[in-house]
């Protein structure tokens, strides 16, 4: 470990110009020669970048918020006095509520594991179903049901980026009873992150003949309220 | 929110060194005594309401960046920095939009800064890579690398009890990130685009 760690730590000082002077020239000599190193540079160039447009972003999403509320201040106000964190939060709650368990328990013994994770999932011990599906989705990544209420769970948990990744997968898979579904939670989701144009987008874009349509509608126009 | 004003040292040192809730007190107010003014600059210059919003924005993080990261030291006041970054970005703007077409002004396209705007593939691919690592892990990570946080800070922030704590946890979500990034050949080089 402590190895590796150095390793780290002399590529983040070159990278963020701390290397100086001989230190400086020894290590850019030894980039030329190994090309191990030069590719580990690549990779962690790489990954401070996806962080940095990471961090840039959220910030955005923080400063989107406060848009919203000076451009609130000076309409007349409709929405009261709260916080627009608390608004989205109670239309979250609203809105809001696990999936009903409707797949019969089964007996064979490779499902057993989704039988546990169901059955955890409908006692509303999320955490523990959320362990159980994570186990069954190492092997079967794209099953849709899994990746469903695997979905829900981290949502309960308030894991909303987690919980994103697991709808939007259902989506991306050839139609499936859970795709409709799945956009529905997706928007929630966003929601659940304050990601309050995301939301927006997601419940637009959900179909007339989804059964969630109305709600959706109604969702929207309390979101364009904010 | 008060109405006092308060004076540019001790937003500085706020975004500078503040606890989180400094910080978004401090946006917000930079947010409300400048985008009126940015704002009415823009619509009497062919641009519209959501152009306002994402320019000033622009120059807002612009701002947090450059004091996080490259230890700015204000000649003028904030009002006026923020005012002469969006008015930079709004006429680079309107001169790239105007000369889509010619291929020799080809400069144009080079954003503000140095960082060259991203594709909106790849900021899909960087959506779903980090969809699959933790919150913990994001916040580790976003506050060391973008926020410029020290180790300590950054402890106190996520609840760990010791520097080494969190040195460790950073590795791991590092080796984490690099796992999913080179888990698709398809994403990495997508991704890799970003350091040309």
């Amino acid at each position: 470990m402590k190895e590796e760690y150095k390793r780290l730590e002399l590529l983040e000082s070159y990278i963020s110009g701390k290397l100086k002077g001989n230190k400086k020239k020894e290590f850019e000599e030894q980039l030329d020669k190994d090309t191990m190193l030069k590719k580990d540079l690549d990779k962690m160039l790489v990954l401070q970048k996806v962080i940095r447009i990471k961090g840039r972003d959220e910030l955005k999403n923080k400063l989107n918020i406060i848009h919203g509320k000076v451009i609130k201040d000076k309409k007349p106000k409709k929405v009261s006095n709260r916080s627009i964190n608390e608004f989205i939060n109670s239309l979250f709650d609203k809105y809001f509520s696990p999936y009903e368990n409707l797949i019969t328990v089964r007996s064979s013994k490779k499902e057993e594991l989704q039988d546990s994770a169901m059955k955890a999932y409908g006692q509303g011990n999320y955490s523990e179903a959320v362990k159980l599906f994570k186990k069954i989705l190492k092997d079967s990544q794209k099953n849709p049901s899994v990746l469903f209420y695997c979905g829900i769970s981290l949502l309960e948990l308030g894991k909303h980026n987690e919980a994103k990744n697991k709808f939007m997968k259902i989506i991306k898979l050839s139609d499936n009873p859970f795709t409709e579904k799945a956009e529905w939670y997706l928007g929630l989701s966003y929601l659940k992150g304050y990601n309050v144009d995301k939301a927006i987008k997601v419940f637009e874009g959900i179909d007339k003949d989804n059964s969630d349509y109305r709600t959706a509608r109604n969702i929207l126009n309390k979101l364009k309220d904010i | 929110m008060g109405v006092r004003i308060i004076n540019d040292a001790k937003l500085i040192l706020n975004l500078k060194r503040g606890s989180e809730k400094e910080i978004n007190y401090t946006l917000e107010y930079l947010y409300k005594s400048n985008f009126p003014v940015i704002e009415r600059f823009i619509t009497a210059n062919s641009g519209s309401s959501e152009d306002a919003k994402d320019v000033f924005q622009d120059a807002l993080i612009t701002f947090y960046q450059n004091l996080k990261h490259k230890d700015l030291v204000l000649t003028c006041s904030i009002s006026t920095y923020l005012y002469s970054v969006s008015r930079n970005l709004w006429l680079k703007k309107l001169k790239r939009s105007k000369n889509l077409t010619k291929m020799e002004d080809f400069e144009d396209f080079m954003s503000v800064d140095d960082e060259k705007p991203i594709s909106k593939e790849a900021f899909k691919v960087l959506e779903s890579v980090f969809s699959e690592i933790s919150e913990k892990c994001i916040k580790v990570l976003t506050y060391f690398y973008f926020d410029n946080l020290s180790m300590k800070e950054i402890g106190r922030l996520t609840g760990y009890k010791s520097e080494q704590a969190v040195k460790n946890k950073k590795y791991k979500c590092m080796q984490e990130l690099l796992r999913i990034i080179t888990s698709s050949k398809k994403n990495e080089l997508i991704l890799r685009e970003l350091i040309s």
